[in-house]
């Protein structure tokens, strides 16, 4: 191979992280090479700030920087309304709908019996003392799939005996599809949703 | 090449940004894995039909002595609606895929097994009560195809026919044999213990409700009534049975992590 060992290095790093093939990962190596190193700096920094920086906060799990995050912390936020998900880009996701004002519960995962993982492996714990606070209503924000289903099946059977009203975002269609193309699964959740109008 | 066949989810695999790695188990070529590019778009054409325990009609571009193939189109045939919004029903399903998915390999066509699976889900999904009857009988009619099929209706002692009755006789089940011994021999071969590591000890009731899951049609299989104990012993009769046949059968984890959710 007539190139440099650290270029390889480097490319067989970037080719590790998710949706970056070979090909690309060596054109970033080789874009890396050709940058100011200062900027290479940053960048390095960054990265490793990443992970000295960031940790889950105590109360929602979700990432952050300061211990509660911004969120937990924020006094105009809904305090009786707590929504579950499973990762924080979920809470991303959410978040940029500007719809939701309560608080969330990042989870960590979904319940995933055919992998193992089970409740233990979740921050299902720590929601339970959150419930018991005066919270009114859970909202459950699973991923429309299998592991999404079974963890909203178990978390409603778990808050049932805390009297606090659980509820589920509706499955419908997404947005910008066809009703005609909608499969029958999703179809059938979508009139189970149904809203009045 | 492109074709097209039945199949059954056995589980979805996150896959790249968008992606999955489907594992089915079709009607013509048995245990196939494939990939299904952008299957986690909200616009994804695939929809629901590549969630776990989903009878789908698939279409493959399919090439000789590659490991993954591709998915072209995948449509939803039986969406097994109780089964996905049930958590007993979903211990059962969840069980039977992972149990499939352990015991088979890729491309051995077995169109008797593929029927079972499909059976069992339709039995399942219609089933009122006693979910966890289809899974027994699931094991029950896996062990026949693989050719270790139990033998209840004799001793396999002395041929006499077993009646299984007496709510206070135990029963010895052979499991390399895979049969029991009526009363008389029970109680020699009870002795014999020593060199029966293969034996296990079943209570009549159990006993009797494992000869009624083989023999009753997969129809019926809701109506068999019997106690949690009895339950318990044919979960545990069962599971000991399979693994004592079938080298390197592993526990099924989903069936760990049901047991742990006590709710
Ligand atoms: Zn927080
Ligand atoms: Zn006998």
């Amino acid at each position: 191979m007539y190139t440099a060992e650290s270029v390889e290095q480097l490319a067989e790093q970037f080719a590790q992280l998710p949706g970056i093939g070979r090909k690309t990962a060596h054109r970033l190596a080789l874009y890396i090479l050709k940058m100011e190193r200062e900027e290479v700096t940053t960048l390095a920094q960054a990265l490793v700030n990443v992970k000295d920086k960031v940790r889950y906060c105590s109360v929602c799990s979700n990432i952050t920087e300061s211990d509660p995050c911004r969120i937990c912390s924020d006094v105009k936020r809904d305090q009786s309304f707590i929504c579950v998900v499973e990762e924080p880009s979920d809470v991303l996701a959410l978040e940029k709908t500007r719809e939701f004002r309560g608080l969330y519960h990042v989870l960590g995962g979904a319940l995933s019996p055919l992998d193992g993982i089970g409740p233990d492996e979740l921050r299902v714990k720590e929601l339970l003392p959150r419930v018991s606070n005066g919270v009114q209503e859970v909202i459950l924000a699973m991923n429309p799939n299998v592991e999404g289903e079974a963890t909203t099946l178990y978390l409603s059977k778990l808050l049932k005996p805390f009297g606090v009203k659980v509820t589920r975002i509706a499955r419908g269609l997404p947005m910008g599809s066809d009703l005609e193309f909608a499969d029958e699964a999703t179809l059938s959740r979508a009139l189970e949703g149904r809203v009045a109008v | 090449m492109i074709e097209k066949t039945d199949a059954i989810v056995l589980k979805s695999m996150r896959y790249r940004d968008t992606s999955k790695i489907v594992t089915f188990y079709t009607r013509r070529y048995g245990k196939i894995k494939a990939i299904a590019k952008g299957a986690r778009d909200s616009k994804s054409k695939f929809g629901a039909a590549l969630e776990p325990m989903t009878l789908s009609s698939l279409v493959i571009y399919k090439k000789e002595q590659r490991e993954l193939q591709l998915v072209s189109q995948c449509d939803i045939v039986k969406p097994y609606k109780r089964i996905h919004s049930e958590m007993e029903r979903m211990a059962v399903a969840l069980s039977i895929v992972e149990l499939i998915n352990q015991l088979t390999h890729d491309e051995e066509e077995n169109l008797a097994l593929f029927l079972l699976l499909v059976k069992t889900l339709d039995c399942l999904e219609k089933s009122e009560r006693m979910f966890e009857s289809h899974f027994f009988a699931f094991e029950i009619r896996l062990a026949l195809l693989f050719g270790f099929a139990l033998h209840l209706e004799n001793c396999i002692s002395c041929g006499r026919k077993l009646e299984l009755n007496g709510a206070k006789t135990a029963y010895i089940l052979d499991l390399s044999k895979g049969g029991i011994y009526c009363p008389t021999c029970s109680a020699t071969a009870g002795k014999l213990g020593a060199q029966g590591h293969s034996q296990y000890r079943l209570r009549a009731e159990a006993a009797q409700s494992l000869k009624l899951l083989h023999h009753l049609d997969m129809d019926n299989i809701q109506n068999l009534e019997y106690t949690t104990e009895a339950g318990n012993e044919l979960n545990e009769t069962l599971r000991l049975y399979l693994q004592y046949h079938i080298e390197g059968l592993k526990p099924l984890k989903a069936a760990k992590v049901f047991q742990s959710l006590h709710v």
